[in-house]
Protein backbone atom coordinates (compact mmCIF):
# COMPACT_ATOMS: atom_id res chain seq x y z
CA UNK A 1 0.00 0.00 0.00
CA UNK A 2 1.38 3.40 -0.90
CA UNK A 3 -1.25 5.21 1.11
CA UNK A 4 0.28 7.66 3.54
CA UNK A 5 -1.02 7.91 7.03
CA UNK A 6 -1.99 11.56 6.91
CA UNK A 7 -1.26 13.82 9.82
CA UNK A 8 -3.99 16.25 10.85
CA UNK A 9 -3.32 19.89 11.78
CA UNK A 10 -4.09 19.09 15.41
CA UNK A 11 -1.68 16.19 15.38
CA UNK A 12 0.89 18.34 13.64
CA UNK A 13 0.53 21.08 16.26
CA UNK A 14 1.63 18.58 18.91
CA UNK A 15 4.89 17.94 17.03
CA UNK A 16 5.47 21.43 15.56
CA UNK A 17 7.84 22.63 18.27
CA UNK A 18 9.97 19.49 18.02
CA UNK A 19 10.14 19.86 14.25
CA UNK A 20 11.05 23.56 14.56
CA UNK A 21 13.86 22.74 17.00
CA UNK A 22 15.19 19.99 14.76
CA UNK A 23 14.62 17.20 17.27
CA UNK A 24 11.83 15.30 15.56
CA UNK A 25 13.03 11.99 14.13
CA UNK A 26 12.11 9.06 11.97
CA UNK A 27 8.61 8.35 10.79
CA UNK A 28 7.04 11.15 12.83
CA UNK A 29 9.36 13.65 11.17
CA UNK A 30 8.54 12.29 7.72
CA UNK A 31 4.83 12.56 8.35
CA UNK A 32 5.15 16.08 9.75
CA UNK A 33 7.15 17.20 6.71
CA UNK A 34 4.54 15.66 4.40
CA UNK A 35 1.85 17.63 6.20
CA UNK A 36 3.88 20.84 5.91
CA UNK A 37 4.03 20.40 2.16
CA UNK A 38 0.29 20.75 2.00
CA UNK A 39 -0.51 23.20 4.79
CA UNK A 40 0.43 26.88 4.60
CA UNK A 41 -0.91 27.68 8.09
CA UNK A 42 1.19 25.00 9.75
CA UNK A 43 4.26 26.16 7.79
CA UNK A 44 3.89 29.62 9.29
CA UNK A 45 3.42 28.10 12.73
CA UNK A 46 6.69 26.18 12.40
CA UNK A 47 8.52 29.19 11.01
CA UNK A 48 7.57 31.23 14.06
CA UNK A 49 8.59 28.45 16.41
CA UNK A 50 11.91 28.09 14.59
CA UNK A 51 12.62 31.82 14.94
CA UNK A 52 11.75 31.55 18.63
CA UNK A 53 14.21 28.66 18.91
CA UNK A 54 16.92 30.77 17.28
CA UNK A 55 16.23 33.58 19.73
CA UNK A 56 16.55 31.07 22.55
CA UNK A 57 20.02 30.07 21.35
CA UNK A 58 20.79 33.79 21.13
CA UNK A 59 20.33 34.02 24.91
CA UNK A 60 23.36 31.84 25.58
CA UNK A 61 26.16 33.67 27.35
CA UNK A 62 29.15 34.94 25.42
CA UNK A 63 32.41 33.36 26.58
CA UNK A 64 35.97 34.47 25.91
CA UNK A 65 37.66 31.85 23.69
CA UNK A 66 41.10 30.44 24.54
CA UNK A 67 44.11 32.67 23.84
CA UNK A 68 45.19 32.69 20.21
CA UNK A 69 41.77 31.69 18.93
CA UNK A 70 41.49 34.43 16.33
CA UNK A 71 44.97 33.66 14.99
CA UNK A 72 44.09 29.98 14.59
CA UNK A 73 40.84 30.85 12.81
CA UNK A 74 42.64 33.17 10.39
CA UNK A 75 45.24 30.49 9.68
CA UNK A 76 42.49 27.96 9.07
CA UNK A 77 40.97 30.31 6.49
CA UNK A 78 44.34 30.86 4.84
CA UNK A 79 44.17 34.52 5.83
CA UNK A 80 46.78 34.45 8.54
CA UNK A 81 49.00 37.51 8.73
CA UNK A 82 52.70 36.93 8.12
CA UNK A 83 52.85 35.48 11.57
CA UNK A 84 54.51 37.38 14.39
CA UNK A 85 56.42 34.23 15.21
CA UNK A 86 57.06 33.55 18.88
CA UNK A 87 60.75 34.12 18.32
CA UNK A 88 62.86 34.91 21.35
CA UNK A 89 63.23 38.64 21.96
CA UNK A 90 66.49 40.06 20.72
CA UNK A 91 67.89 42.44 23.28
CA UNK A 92 69.06 45.63 21.66
CA UNK A 93 67.56 44.69 18.32
CA UNK A 94 64.63 47.02 18.47
CA UNK A 95 66.19 50.21 17.16
CA UNK A 96 63.62 50.29 14.37
CA UNK A 97 60.92 50.91 16.91
CA UNK A 98 62.37 54.12 18.19
CA UNK A 99 60.68 56.22 15.56
CA UNK A 100 57.22 54.88 16.23
CA UNK A 101 57.11 55.66 19.93
CA UNK B 1 44.56 47.40 17.48
CA UNK B 2 41.53 49.52 16.54
CA UNK B 3 40.89 49.81 12.82
CA UNK B 4 38.30 51.37 10.54
CA UNK B 5 36.72 47.93 10.21
CA UNK B 6 35.65 48.04 13.86
CA UNK B 7 32.92 50.56 13.05
CA UNK B 8 31.58 48.77 10.00
CA UNK B 9 28.19 47.00 9.89
CA UNK B 10 28.11 43.24 10.46
CA UNK B 11 27.03 42.67 6.84
CA UNK B 12 30.08 44.52 5.52
CA UNK B 13 32.45 42.46 7.62
CA UNK B 14 30.74 39.24 6.54
CA UNK B 15 31.03 40.24 2.88
CA UNK B 16 34.71 41.00 3.49
CA UNK B 17 35.20 37.62 5.10
CA UNK B 18 33.58 35.93 2.11
CA UNK B 19 35.81 37.87 -0.25
CA UNK B 20 38.93 36.85 1.66
CA UNK B 21 39.79 40.36 2.86
CA UNK B 22 42.13 39.66 5.79
CA UNK B 23 41.43 42.92 7.67
CA UNK B 24 37.65 42.62 7.46
CA UNK B 25 37.79 38.90 8.20
CA UNK B 26 39.84 39.54 11.34
CA UNK B 27 37.41 42.24 12.44
CA UNK B 28 34.54 39.80 11.86
CA UNK B 29 36.20 37.09 13.94
CA UNK B 30 36.99 39.55 16.73
CA UNK B 31 33.45 40.86 16.79
CA UNK B 32 31.78 37.46 17.02
CA UNK B 33 34.27 35.06 18.59
CA UNK B 34 32.92 35.40 22.14
CA UNK B 35 29.37 34.71 20.97
CA UNK B 36 30.35 31.76 18.77
CA UNK B 37 32.61 30.22 21.39
CA UNK B 38 29.96 30.84 24.07
CA UNK B 39 27.36 28.86 22.14
CA UNK B 40 29.78 26.01 21.42
CA UNK B 41 31.14 25.90 24.96
CA UNK B 42 27.72 26.02 26.61
CA UNK B 43 26.36 23.22 24.45
CA UNK B 44 29.43 20.96 24.45
CA UNK B 45 31.04 21.80 27.78
CA UNK B 46 34.55 20.88 26.68
CA UNK B 47 36.90 23.74 25.70
CA UNK B 48 38.91 21.83 23.09
CA UNK B 49 35.85 20.47 21.27
CA UNK B 50 34.14 23.86 21.62
CA UNK B 51 37.10 25.63 20.04
CA UNK B 52 37.03 23.22 17.12
CA UNK B 53 33.31 23.83 16.61
CA UNK B 54 33.80 27.60 16.88
CA UNK B 55 36.55 27.46 14.25
CA UNK B 56 34.33 25.36 11.99
CA UNK B 57 31.55 27.92 12.41
CA UNK B 58 33.79 30.71 11.14
CA UNK B 59 34.94 28.49 8.31
CA UNK B 60 31.32 27.85 7.28
CA UNK B 61 30.54 31.56 7.50
CA UNK B 62 33.52 32.19 5.22
CA UNK B 63 32.39 29.54 2.71
CA UNK B 64 28.73 30.51 2.73
CA UNK B 65 28.93 34.29 3.18
CA UNK B 66 27.24 34.83 -0.20
CA UNK B 67 24.25 32.74 0.90
CA UNK B 68 23.53 34.99 3.87
CA UNK B 69 20.23 36.84 3.35
CA UNK B 70 19.65 39.86 5.60
CA UNK B 71 15.90 39.62 5.07
CA UNK B 72 15.87 36.36 6.98
CA UNK B 73 17.67 37.56 10.08
CA UNK B 74 20.75 39.26 11.47
CA UNK B 75 24.31 38.17 10.78
CA UNK B 76 24.59 37.44 14.47
CA UNK B 77 21.57 35.10 14.45
CA UNK B 78 22.81 33.41 11.27
CA UNK B 79 26.25 32.77 12.69
CA UNK B 80 24.85 31.68 16.05
CA UNK B 81 22.63 29.14 14.30
CA UNK B 82 25.61 27.77 12.35
CA UNK B 83 27.60 27.36 15.58
CA UNK B 84 24.65 25.82 17.38
CA UNK B 85 23.97 23.25 14.65
CA UNK B 86 27.63 22.21 14.63
CA UNK B 87 27.71 21.96 18.42
CA UNK B 88 24.56 19.82 18.53
CA UNK B 89 26.06 17.52 15.88
CA UNK B 90 29.09 16.97 18.11
CA UNK B 91 26.86 16.28 21.09
CA UNK B 92 24.79 13.76 19.13
CA UNK B 93 27.88 11.89 17.98
CA UNK B 94 28.72 11.16 21.59
CA UNK B 95 27.50 7.92 23.05
CA UNK B 96 27.09 9.25 26.56
CA UNK B 97 24.03 11.15 27.72
CA UNK B 98 23.86 14.48 25.86
CA UNK B 99 23.49 16.51 29.03
CA UNK B 100 23.92 16.06 32.73
CA UNK B 101 20.56 17.06 34.24
CA UNK B 102 22.48 18.65 37.10
CA UNK B 103 23.85 21.21 34.63
CA UNK B 104 20.41 22.48 33.64
CA UNK B 105 19.74 24.84 36.55
CA UNK B 106 23.01 26.65 35.85
CA UNK B 107 22.18 26.91 32.17
CA UNK B 108 18.70 28.25 32.85
CA UNK B 109 20.10 30.78 35.29
CA UNK B 110 22.62 31.85 32.67
CA UNK B 111 20.03 32.44 29.98
CA UNK B 112 17.44 34.11 32.19
CA UNK B 113 19.48 36.27 34.53
CA UNK B 114 22.57 37.67 32.86
CA UNK B 115 21.31 40.14 30.28
CA UNK B 116 24.60 42.02 29.98
CA UNK B 117 26.46 38.92 28.88
CA UNK B 118 24.03 37.40 26.40
CA UNK B 119 24.64 36.98 22.72
CA UNK B 120 21.67 39.05 21.63
CA UNK B 121 20.90 42.22 23.50
CA UNK B 122 17.54 43.66 22.48
CA UNK B 123 13.99 44.02 23.75
CA UNK B 124 12.81 40.87 22.06
CA UNK B 125 15.52 38.87 23.77
CA UNK B 126 14.58 40.50 27.07
CA UNK B 127 10.95 39.45 26.60
CA UNK B 128 11.94 35.92 25.74
CA UNK B 129 14.28 35.70 28.71
CA UNK B 130 11.54 36.94 31.03
CA UNK B 131 9.05 34.42 29.67
CA UNK B 132 11.56 31.59 29.98
CA UNK B 133 12.00 32.54 33.63
CA UNK B 134 8.24 32.34 34.12
CA UNK B 135 7.78 28.89 32.59
CA UNK B 136 7.04 26.03 34.98
CA UNK B 137 10.41 24.42 35.71
CA UNK B 138 9.69 21.14 33.86
CA UNK B 139 8.76 23.08 30.71
CA UNK B 140 11.81 25.33 30.95
CA UNK B 141 14.01 22.28 31.32
CA UNK B 142 12.36 20.51 28.38
CA UNK B 143 12.71 23.61 26.19
CA UNK B 144 16.38 23.95 27.14
CA UNK B 145 17.13 20.28 26.54
CA UNK B 146 15.46 20.30 23.11
CA UNK B 147 16.30 23.85 22.00
CA UNK B 148 19.83 24.20 23.39
CA UNK B 149 21.12 20.62 23.55
CA UNK B 150 19.12 19.23 20.62
CA UNK B 151 17.73 16.36 22.66
CA UNK B 152 14.74 14.41 21.32
CA UNK B 153 11.54 14.02 23.31
CA UNK B 154 12.52 10.41 23.96
CA UNK B 155 15.90 11.43 25.41
CA UNK B 156 14.20 14.07 27.54
CA UNK B 157 11.66 11.53 28.79
CA UNK B 158 14.49 9.19 29.81
CA UNK B 159 16.52 11.95 31.44
CA UNK B 160 13.53 13.28 33.38
CA UNK B 161 12.06 9.83 34.02
CA UNK B 162 8.63 10.76 32.65
CA UNK B 163 6.45 9.20 29.90
CA UNK B 164 7.27 10.17 26.33
CA UNK B 165 3.91 11.95 25.96
CA UNK B 166 4.71 14.13 28.95
CA UNK B 167 8.07 15.16 27.51
CA UNK B 168 6.44 16.05 24.18
CA UNK B 169 3.75 18.10 25.87
CA UNK B 170 6.33 20.00 27.89
CA UNK B 171 8.29 20.93 24.76
CA UNK B 172 5.12 21.93 22.93
CA UNK B 173 3.60 24.00 25.74
CA UNK B 174 6.89 25.66 26.68
CA UNK B 175 7.70 26.66 23.11
CA UNK B 176 4.18 27.95 22.44
CA UNK B 177 4.43 30.23 25.47
CA UNK B 178 7.84 31.51 24.41
CA UNK B 179 6.57 32.20 20.92
CA UNK B 180 3.55 34.07 22.28
CA UNK B 181 5.89 36.25 24.31
CA UNK B 182 8.14 36.83 21.32
CA UNK B 183 5.54 37.48 18.65
CA UNK B 184 3.47 40.50 19.74
CA UNK B 185 6.50 42.77 19.38
CA UNK B 186 7.05 41.38 15.91
CA UNK B 187 4.29 43.57 14.53
CA UNK B 188 5.92 46.97 14.98
CA UNK B 189 9.45 45.70 14.67
CA UNK B 190 10.62 47.07 11.35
Amino acid sequence: MSEVNEMSCAEFADAAAELALGVLTGRERARALAHLDRCEACRENVRQLAVTGEELVGLLPAIEPPAGFETRVMERLGLGAPAPAPAPARPGGSAWRAGSA
Amino acid sequence: MGTAADGMPDETLLAGLGAGDADLALAFVRRFQRIVFGVAMTVIGDPAAAEDVAQQAFEQAWRHAQVYDSRRGSVRAWLTTIAHNLAVDVLRARTSAPVDPDDLPALLTAVTETPERVAVANDRAAGLRRELGRLPAPQARAVAMAGIYGMTARQIAETEDVPLGTAKTRIRDGMQKLRAAYLPENVDDE
